[in-house]
């Protein structure tokens, strides 16, 4: 496959012949053969290509180092927060660099003509190749689990707090409800959580967000929202001050609508009372069957009394319901983070899957299936490559076909030595 | 290399393999060692490793070691070519963190907001008394807020650096005060989202202030023979797209006013969706935008109007806004006070026009200390002196020829 090294040194010697003109016993040209570079045809091409693939991942990362340092700063997602395993990565790492050795071991044997060492270590390899792409293939699944896509409209992940993110949770939660509804053998429990998490998480929410026109309340409340739902440390500080603030306000407007309250239902009672006295008095003059003129004026007089206080009764009442009703939002509420404690996600809690918020987090998915997927398209053709000459004969006429594979193996392992502290460890 | 020469260095490619092991976890401990408290040595120790890692793995068991000279034309050009692609790129880091301009903060994924900073918002509980600036409030882009906020009435204060600006320019102020007796504005009610709207909700196509001040009265430049020339003082305001909000289930503000270069951004703040139905008189083309919950839209109203052209909702029944399209920014809208006034027009004769949502062109009116004449098209003579102010002082319109019809 190769030359023998003294090979090196004769097409210059070649060449110069050739320049010195005919030769002077025959006249003739004197033509020798020009090997050109001392390798196989095949090991040329297996490099000319692989210097195209150094440029083809060189811009791939490349522009996921501009994507992942030009972020605005702390704003990249951490490997926790997107389900990243560290050690499965370091394993993936480990079983390339395993694989690289057995191919060159493999190599090794065939050069020795070992065929069947050869092919032991050829299907070694292939192992080891077939493993790399099981581990992505589950590690794929996981981020699918969470939502993770590389594109938008599958993807449930928002990159900020916003209200096309409370509009997503308010969707989810009505879908959630009516899915749930449909179902025959519908769990009591999930109908109850979630319809909890509706009211007093993301309907009193949209409810802060929608009444004020203060920038940094609508921020905070999000803030809130989205750290009770994902436990994000990048919004617990907003989250914990908004609670605070919240949790004194809500106290004071409760005391202040049970004295209300107590004002109001006391009104309404004299008024119901005084219908009461009216409605009785006027069925007594109902009952008189002759009446004088007194009785006449004061069953008018009574029937424009029962108008009036009919008319007054129902806005109070109406108050009244409404007080109750924000009361009880109130109460609610405040059960609700008693019952779910800050810092715990509710992402993880029983049924509960909802959107989730992460600063750059659709570019961080995009650029991650981008680079692995492109990286693990590779590796794909070389294991169709490994099953092709596997049932061959590897004896030292193969050795170059084998190097070949080789070659472009090692350089898929290259890129995942790049890939995997990039991805995995920055 | 070849065949009866073979050496074989199965203990080489061995000891390789183990050392490549160690740099994998030396790695892996790197990232959760003390380094990475200051990450940029972290991820120099890291990248250090893999470069240590790839030439390992190149040089061995690519077999480089072994290969003559012709190794070197291939793969130095290609190490160079790519170790340049990553670097050229780098730049773009340092640009894209330390300067963000308004344009791509916009676009950015996530928004640094500045909680610390006291909330400007100065929670007017009079929904219809906000003015233009206010719309701008929930968006964190001061440069639309302050395009807005550029329009907002006070006197006229003449900038000192605009002194230079060749040419002869003057302004035009003065204010709409309703005569006779002022009708209540009708109570609207929501047939739908309520939630979503402001309540209670007043019909705003007459707007009379407790000081008779007529709000929402569009002045503007009749479309001169040829165009003239613009002021640098709405240099910066005609760089920025125009806001037209949607908030509480109504148009904020009621009445935009942009020029034909400018592009509207049609927003929306409410938890429901809207859609900003424009109908032109003069643009052949229909334009119909949906903008969901929290989104915008920009739209391109390329064609001069005559007068204020409507925005509907075709959700919400009672939202109605208007907009002004001219070619030139002369223009303005009469505030809650009922004062308007026009900035640096160029000198010289013009005739404005006074325009009312009830009333069209507004055709009588009586100026305090001049007499105005209004024509058929609400049109009035102005004549613009050289660095003078053009006052109409008070003009006095019957707010019977304002009510709807």
């Amino acid at each position: 496959m190769t030359h023998q090294p003294e090979d090196e040194s004769s097409p210059i010697q070649s060449q110069h012949d050739a320049e010195a003109g005919p030769n002077a016993e025959t006249g003739h040209l004197q033509l020798r053969y020009q090997p050109g570079l001392p390798i196989s045809n095949g090991k040329l091409c297996v490099w000319l290509f692989l210097s195209t693939e150094i440029m083809f991942f060189s811009a791939l990362i490349g522009a996921y180092i501009v994507l992942r340092f030009g972020a605005p700063s702390g704003s990249w997602p951490t490997p926790i927060d997107v389900h990243l395993v560290e050690w499965i990565g370091a394993v993936n790492t480990l079983v390339l660099i395993c694989s690289s050795f057995t191919i060159v071991m493999s190599i090794e044997a065939a050069k020795s003509n070992n065929g069947t060492a050869a092919r032991k270590w050829l299907f070694a390899t292939f192992i080891l190749g077939a493993t790399f792409l099981g581990v992505k293939g589950y590690e794929y699944n996981s981020k699918f689990h969470h939502g993770i896509y590389p594109a938008m409209p599958r993807s449930k992940m928002y990159d900020k707090p916003d209200l096309q993110y409370l509009s997503a949770l308010q969707l989810y939660c009505k879908d959630e409800l009516k899915k749930i509804q449909n179902d025959s053998g519908s769990e009591g429990d999930k109908v109850k959580h979630i319809s909890d998490v509706q009211q007093n998480l993301v309907d009193w929410t949209s409810r802060v967000v929608g009444k004020t026109n203060a920038t940094q309340v609508q921020v905070r409340a999000l803030d809130l929202l989205a750290y009770q739902i994902n436990a994000n440390p990048r919004y617990k500080d907003s989250a914990m001050e908004y609670l605070r603030i919240e949790e004194s306000e809500t106290k004071a407007e409760a005391e202040k609508l049970a004295t209300q309250l107590t004002d109001k239902e006391a009104e309404l009672k004299t008024i119901i009372d005084r219908l009461d006295v009216v409605v009785k008095r006027l069925e007594e003059l109902a009952a008189i069957e002759m009446k004088d003129e007194k009785e006449t004026a004061e069953t008018t007089k009574l029937e424009t009394e029962k108008t009036s206080l009919g008319v007054r009764r129902i806005p109070i009442e109406n108050e009244i319901a409404a007080m109750k009703l924000r009361i009880k939002a109130i109460d609610g509420r405040r059960a609700f983070f008693e019952n779910h404690p800050l810092g715990e996600p509710l992402t993880e809690s029983l049924h509960l899957d909802l959107p989730f918020v992460l600063p750059s987090g659709n570019t961080w998915a995009n650029s991650y299936f981008l680079l692995t997927g492109f990286h693990a398209l590779h590796v794909l053709i070389g294991l169709i490559g490994f099953l092709l000459i596997l049932p061959m004969s590897l004896g030292t006429e193969r050795a170059g076909l084998i190097e070949n594979f080789g070659l472009y193996w090692h350089f898929v392992d290259l890129v995942w030595i790049f890939l995997f502290p990039l991805l995995y460890l920055f | 290399m070849s065949d009866h020469t073979h050496v074989n260095r199965t203990k080489l490619f061995a000891v390789i393999f183990a050392i490549l092991l160690g740099l994998t976890i030396l790695s892996f401990g790197v990232a959760n060692s003390s380094l990475m408290d200051q990450p940029v040595r972290g991820w120099t120790a890291m990248l250090v490793i893999s470069v240590a890692k790839a030439m390992l793995v190149i040089v061995f068991f690519m077999h480089l070691k072994w290969e003559s000279n012709w190794k070197f034309v291939l793969t130095i050009p290609a190490a160079v070519m790519s170790t340049l692609l990553v670097l050229v790129l780098i730049p773009d880091i340092g640009n894209r963190t330390e300067s963000y301009s308004n344009d791509r903060q916009k676009f950015a994924a996530y928004e640094v907001v500045d909680v610390a900073s006291p909330d400007p918002s100065d929670q007017s509980n009079d929904a219809d008394t906000s003015d233009e600036s206010s719309s701008s409030e929930k968006e964190a882009s001061p440069s639309v807020a302050a395009a807005q906020s550029a329009k907002s009435n006070e006197k006229i204060t003449v900038d000192k650096s605009y002194d230079e600006v060749p040419g002869e320019w003057g302004h035009l102020k003065g204010r709409f005060i309703a005569s006779g007796e002022i009708p209540v504005r009708k109570e609207i009610v929501p047939d739908k989202d309520k939630e979503a709207c402001e309540l209670p909700m007043y019909s705003r196509d007459l707007v009379v202030g407790s000081d008779r001040g007529i709000k929402n009265i569009v002045v503007f430049l009749t479309k001169p023979s040829t165009p003239l020339a613009i002021h640098p003082f709405y240099d910066s305001e005609m760089s920025q797209p125009v806001l037209l909000d949607n908030q509480r289930c109504r148009f904020e503000p009621h009445i935009t006013l942009m020029t034909t270069k400018q592009l509207l951004r049609a927003k929306n703040s409410d938890e429901v969706g809207h859609n900003a139905n424009i109908t032109s008189f003069n643009d052949p083309n229909s334009h119909n935008v949906g903008i969901p919950a929290g989104a915008h839209v920009d739209v391109r109203l390329p064609i001069i109007e005559t007068r204020p052209i409507t925005v509907t909702c075709t959700a919400h029944s009672w939202m109605k806004g208007y907009i002004m399209v001219r070619d030139e920014p002369y223009m303005a809208v009469s505030s809650k006070t009922g004062e308007f006034e026009i900035k640096y027009l160029p000198a010289g004769e013009w005739q404005i026009q006074f325009w009312h949502e009830n009333a069209g062109y507004v055709k009588s009116a009586v100026a305090a200390g001049k007499t105005i004449t209004v024509g058929r098209k609400g049109l009035v003579d102005v004549k613009i002196k050289n660095n003078e102010v053009f006052d109409f002082g008070q003009i006095e319109i019957p707010a019977a020829d304002l009510q709807s019809k």
